[in-house]
């Protein structure tokens, strides 16, 4: 695999995952804060899609966390850079985008579980 | 003098725990609980403790293998590095997403449906609570009734509590019954509280709401649906009173801030007075409603709860003598 | 007998580095050691104040119905209390004291990025200390709560300056924090000792590494809310208030803050354990990089769980669900990490001496306050629990125990390195033993008393709940644990004057700092060392590489204060740095900015303007002596003062984010938008503006290219011209802007305060970019050097960004024709 592929794959294993969990968590909430005044129809649909693409995304991460791990195996995750950090980060992202998976998961279980607008 | 404190915690612990679960607290106790909505709220406690304490046990136990085996690298059945790695994604990742999607799950899918604002129709009395700096103003729609810092409701009802705010933002909660619901500036909460036994159940605002934040506490009077319904009844009607002292009392500028429902004292500052003795406290249970109680009240506020709205009055003795006497009899 | 190389070599680096004699080296210093330890006893000055403050309110609280301390004196402790320990002593302490004096020693460098800017924020620490400090002088300490919610922080309900001296002091420290994160960023990713590669930084610098940007993007909200309750309380702005603003927006933004500042401050506390665990272990982490990522996630998770400190206001369940399923996942970078210490602990072969003894002392409480912690993400627990004396101890063991534990071990683990002595380890373990206990004592039974009912912030309780002997034992724990901290002082002055020479590596710790000698010279490291892996003092063909270099006088950078830089990356060599020395300037920076809050807590806006014309002038002469840099360039990489202004514009951002996103949540809130019987803002003049603010820009990126292929002229045409029309564009914009607050004053809606306020932040960032280019037009006149040509592409950066913000400030003011 060519370096700069493994550079994109291990940059967005590292941070994809993460920038889709927050805009799935961010407009989630106002989403879900907003649905209950005029301005936002179909939140639930809403909030369901953003879930679905957010989910997307962290797996796709994943996928990328695990092929940049595998390109990099021969390398010791102390080895001189770019290959022992391209591996280094790549352990890293194995395990973050798992959270945020879970995070997405959760937060697609909790609202959408529940009747929109009903106080706590 | 550290060995007899490591042997002396478990009993330490081991005694709050049994205490706890016995309810030696007063009447405001959050796991002793008197509806069904607290019970599923002290379940989840104690499961969630439970659950905590197997946790502490492991990570003090590794702490101490760690210190015992001091001398010697490597777990014990030659686990090396790599062994020690799967038990750290094991125990540090696997376990714990497992054990906090089931968390989830039960706490903030299901359980949370019972301590829920809960519909109005399912509830067959409402209670306003009006959160006052720093008293509560109960108010039963429908009805004359106003009262304050004692809430009379009937034992085993759904009661619908509208929960709003004067000034600041006050919290309603009766640790005992139910959750806490947030008194804010524009908006009304709403919790329900359903006793399923008689008693008298003390809560206290647990917001930060300024001077006397400490001195902001109620009660729920939980009783049999007559008794209730007697309080209710003797509660809707305006004052009656033949003592002379209902003159010092507005001459006093008492009815400037407190409403007696049937006289000139129409004040909404402080609370309403109409049956004051029919309550068993004095500024939201700062005092219990003595004779005495009340004459030191009254004449000094500012040393018993300071910075209260009520302010120290220079009167001769002999008004506050018929104040004292018309306030009692305002029953 | 002949003078070798190596010590004709460290002789010279003596004479370029030497400090200037005396206080005045002090004041004028930029030596990040120096900074390091200016920090370190300011903020155990600010220790003792809170820690004065929590024995008060103990006192108070030791039995029922006590009359120590009244009401008022109570909740001025109570607030100042909180502001205290977080904002002057932890942060401070972790990131201005540990930060400064360790992130340079254990990456390899000479200073920190910004040697001046460092001095600069422990100035502004300073003086933001004695801003809010002189509250009490004049009897209106803050007293609202460190939470200090609306209403009740208010002119209604707290009518004295003592809010006042809150937001400012807040603002104003938060200014400090943002200055010393920028510069703890840019050196992790500028300053590492070539050959350090990100997967080879030691874990503190991680862990710091994590705060910091966590700082960067967590104050921006605070200033925001600090922001819209002064021009509430000063200028009558509606914000806080319904019908047309909310309480809860306070709440929001203080806790978009304040969760994140939560992981800021455990955070540092993770790089300690991290540290001190694999040299008393002597062996190296396990999982290290699952620690590494453990202690970025915590730090991003963090910003994603604010609500949950509002779980009780009522907010629909939907979205409650949202901060319970972050709350929930937050924990498990947390637990990676404990088991990943607990087993290097076991696979080692461990010394227990005093700091690993308050590292397992942390480990505990972190687990309890931890374990505590999940309970608060059910949120029907969360809902009886909160705002009693549960969550007090919950927290007091995550930032005394867990945070404040490892800081006690860090200072006795370092103090051999920074005085070059050795401390008393008896005296250690006694003091590890008393703090232990005390905390034990003094936050344990407040588990038990939440549970039974006592909420938070009260002056007194009464009897006869069940509260009496706990509340008593915690008084009692209290004094214990002042007893133990006072033990620890002891020690560090026993051991002072007794003076057991270190030696330069006392602990065999693995990491840069204890291959240099105790205390470590002024230039640190006398050849650029060379690193091949995350613990270089345990690789000794380095080390002996090392001594080689400096036999042979290579990698030694005498020429002046010099450092080596290295790509972001893979720590490739990149050209050597020329680090400033000696300046009078941040000083007078400080003095005069404290002038200014003090002018602006008065009211005296005008007398407070002249102060800040007094910092823009010192800020000029902060830059007169960089003339000297060669031409050509050097640097062909980016600079350390571009990645300084890309951070800082990081940080702009957030604060418009937060602008924007206040914005979005008030709309929401009222179902006219904008109120009645305000006119929508016109579409046509300013989308042409805008657009030609962002045509501005291009100017400015081709004044860089023409300044870096050395058309000094062209550079100069270029950027005059677009002088001209961000001038331009300036001047029609506050025009429009006077025009509208006049037809429709902020004091009558919250739909004009909002606005007003975010197209004046706006056109303040506009103001700023026009002083960056003046400045810029001014020097290039006179002369180019290096220095110019990184101030034109951080220029050129600049733009940018506030091209991006005011399309975003346009869209979202338009977006009321939606």
């Amino acid at each position: 695999m060519s370096r700069i592929r493994l550079e994109v794959l291990q940059w967005y294993a590292l941070i994809g995952g993460a920038l889709a969990w927050t805009t799935e968590h961010v407009l989630g909430y106002f989403v879900s804060d907003g649905g209950c005044s005029r301005q936002v129809a179909h939140a639930g649909l809403w909030g369901g899609l953003l879930v679905g693409f957010a989910a997307a995304a962290v797996a796709a991460a994943e996928a990328a966390a695990i092929t940049v791990y595998r390109s990099t195996s021969s390398a010791a995750h102390d080895a001189p850079g770019p290959d022992g950090r391209l591996h280094f980060f790549a352990v890293a992202a194995l395990v973050g985008n798992v959270l945020f998976l879970m995070l997405v998961g959760l937060d697609g279980l909790g609202s959408l579980s529940h009747l929109p607008c009903v106080q706590s | 003098m550290t060995k007899s404190l490591r042997r002396a915690l478990p009993l330490v612990g081991a005694g709050a725990l049994v205490c706890l679960a016995s309810g030696c607290g007063g009447n405001q106790d959050t796991v002793a609980p008197a509806s069904p909505q607290e019970h599923s709220i002290t379940k989840l406690f104690w499961v969630m403790l439970g659950g905590s304490t197997v946790g502490f046990a492991l990570v003090v136990a590794l702490l101490w293998l760690g210190y015992a085996r001091r001398t010697r690298p490597g777990l014990p059945r030659n686990v090396g590095d790599r062994g020690a790695t799967r038990l750290v994604v094991g125990l540090g990742i696997a376990l714990p997403i497992a054990l906090l999607i089931a968390l989830f799950v039960w706490s903030d899918v299901f359980v949370i449906t019972s301590t829920a604002a809960p519909g109005r129709s399912s509830t067959s009395l409402a209670v306003d609570v009006i959160g006052h700096d720093w008293w509560w103003e109960v108010r039963y729609p429908g009805t004359q009734v106003v009262t304050a810092n004692e809430i009379h409701i009937p034992v085993r009802t759904r009661v619908y509590i509208s929960a709003s705010t004067a000034d600041v933002i006050h919290s309603f909660w009766i640790p005992e019954l139910n959750r806490k619901i947030d008194m804010i500036p524009g908006q009304t909460g709403h919790i329900v509280l359903d006793a399923d036994r008689a008693g008298v159940f003390r809560g206290q605002c647990s917001e930060f709401c300024g001077l006397q934040h400490a001195h902001m506490a109620v009660s729920v009077v939980v009783q049999s649906t007559q008794a209730f319904h007697r309080w209710l009844d003797a509660n809707s009607r305006p004052a009656s009173s033949s003592e002379p002292g209902e003159q010092a009392f507005l001459g006093a500028g008492c009815g400037e801030c407190h409403q007696i429902r049937g006289t000139a004292a129409q004040g909404d500052v402080g609370p309403d007075l109409t049956h004051l003795e029919l309550r068993s406290t004095l500024a939201a249970l700062t005092l219990a409603n003595t004779p005495a109680n009340l004459d030191r009240w009254i004449r000094h506020p500012q040393a018993i709860k300071p910075g209260s709205r009520m302010p120290d009055v220079r009167l001769s003795d002999a008004d506050w003598a018929a104040i004292d006497a018309y306030l009692r009899s305002l029953r | 007998m002949t003078v070798t190389t190596a010590e004709r070599s460290l002789a010279t680096l003596e004479r370029v580095w030497q400090a200037r004699p005396g206080v005045l080296g002090w004041l004028t210093t930029v030596d990040h050691k120096r900074i390091g330890l200016l920090y370190f006893w300011t903020t155990l000055v600010f220790f003792a104040f809170g820690g004065t403050e929590a024995l008060l309110m103990r006192t108070q609280l030791a039995t029922a119905d006590e009359h120590v301390i009244g009401p008022g004196g109570f909740n001025e402790l109570l607030t100042m209390h909180g502001v205290t320990m977080i904002f002057f002593f932890i942060i401070p302490m972790t990131t201005g004291a540990f930060g400064n004096y360790l992130i340079p020693l254990m990456i390899g460098a000479r200073d920190m990025a910004f040697p001046r800017l460092n001095a600069l924020s422990y100035w502004l620490f300073l003086g933001s200390g004695v801003f809010m400090y002189s509250s009490f002088l004049v009897h209106q300490a803050p007293n609202a709560g460190w939470f200090d919610y609306v209403p009740l922080a208010l002119k209604r309900y707290d009518g004295g300056l003592n809010i006042d001296f809150y937001a400012l002091g807040l603002i104003f420290n938060g200014v400090s924090s943002t200055v010393g994160s920028i510069n703890i960023v840019t050196t992790i990713f500028k300053l590492r000792a070539p050959g350090m590669s990100w997967n080879r930084m030691p874990l503190f610098c991680f862990a710091m590494l994590a705060a910091a940007l966590s700082l960067i993007f967590a104050l921006p909200a605070l200033t925001m809310d600090c922001v819209f309750l002064e021009l509430q309380r000063k200028a009558g702005f509606d914000f806080f208030s319904p019908p047309g603003g909310d309480p809860l927006l306070w709440q929001h933004l203080f806790w978009i803050f304040g969760h994140p500042e939560v992981y800021i401050i455990v955070l540092p506390a993770f790089g300690i354990a991290t540290s001190i665990i694999p040299t008393f272990a002597r062996r190296r982490m396990l999982a290290f990089p699952l620690v590494a990522m453990a202690e970025l996630l915590v730090a991003f998770i963090g910003f994603g769980v604010w609500a949950h400190h509002m779980f009780a206001t009522g907010i629909s369940t939907t979205t409650l669900a949202f901060f319970a399923a972050a709350s929930m996942a937050v924990v498990i970078p947390s637990t990676i990490q404990v088991f990943a210490w607990l087993f290097t602990v076991n696979l080692g072969t461990p010394l227990f001496r005093t700091p690993l003894l308050y590292i397992g002392g942390f480990i505990v409480f972190f687990v309890l306050g931890g374990l505590t912690g999940i309970m608060f993400a059910a949120i029907p627990f969360d809902q009886a629990a909160t705002d009693t004396y549960f969550v007090v101890a919950h927290f007091h063991f995550i930032i005394f125990g867990a945070a404040v534990f490892p800081l006690f071990g860090g200072i006795y683990y370092w103090f051999p390195k920074v005085t070059g002595r050795l401390y008393d380890e008896q005296l250690g373990k006694a003091s590890f033993f008393t703090v232990f206990a005390g905390t034990l004592l003094t936050f344990f039974p407040m588990h038990i008393v939440g549970l039974l009912g006592m909420t938070r912030r009260v002056y007194t309780y009464d009897s006869g709940l069940g509260w009496d002997v706990y509340n008593l034992i915690e008084t009692i724990g209290g004094f214990v644990l002042a007893a133990g901290i006072l033990l620890i002082l002891v020690n560090l002055i026993v051991s002072w004057r007794r003076n057991l020479p270190a030696g330069r590596d006392p602990f065999n710790g693995g990491t840069l700092e204890w291959t240099i000698p105790s205390p470590p010279p002024h230039y640190n490291f006398a050849v650029v060392p060379t690193v091949t892996s995350a613990y270089p003092n345990w690789d000794a063909a380095d080390r002996a590489h090392d001594v080689e270099k400096l036999a042979h006088g290579e990698s030694v950078l005498a020429d002046g204060h010099q450092t080596p830089t290295s790509t972001v990356n893979d720590a490739f060599a990149d050209p050597v740095a020329d680090m400033p020395a000696e300046s009078p300037w941040p000083i007078v920076v400080g003095v005069a900015v404290t002038a200014a809050f003090f002018m602006l807590l008065t009211m005296h806006v005008l007398v407070a303007a002249a102060f800040v014309a007094i910092t823009l002038l010192a800020l000029t002469g902060w830059h007169a002596d960089d003339e000297d840099a060669a031409w050509p360039p050097s640097r062909l990489a980016r600079a350390n003062g571009w990645w300084g202004m890309v951070l800082f514009v990081a940080a702009e951002a957030t604060l418009f984010g937060t602008l924007i996103g206040s914005y979005v949540y008030l709309g929401f809130r009222n179902v006219q938008w904008p109120q009645a019987p305000i006119a929508k803002p016109h579409v046509l003049v300013p989308v042409l503006l805008t657009a030609a603010l962002v045509a501005s820009a291009v100017p400015v990126q081709l004044a860089w290219r023409a300044g870096r292929s050395n058309r000094t002229k062209a550079a100069w045409r270029f950027l005059a011209g677009a002088f001209a029309l961000q001038l331009g564009y300036f001047i029609w914009q506050v025009h429009d802007w006077v025009d509208a607050i006049h037809d429709a004053p902020p004091s009558r809606s919250t739909y004009s305060s909002i606005e007003t306020t975010m197209l004046g932040f706006g056109h303040a960032h506009v103001l700023l970019g026009l002083l960056i280019d003046a400045w810029l037009l001014v020097q290039l006149a006179r002369r180019f050097t290096p220095y110019r040509l990184v101030g034109l592409q951080s220029a050129a950066f600049y733009w940018w960004a506030v091209s991006v913000i005011s399309v975003a400030v346009l869209l979202t003011q338009e977006s009321v024709h939606l």
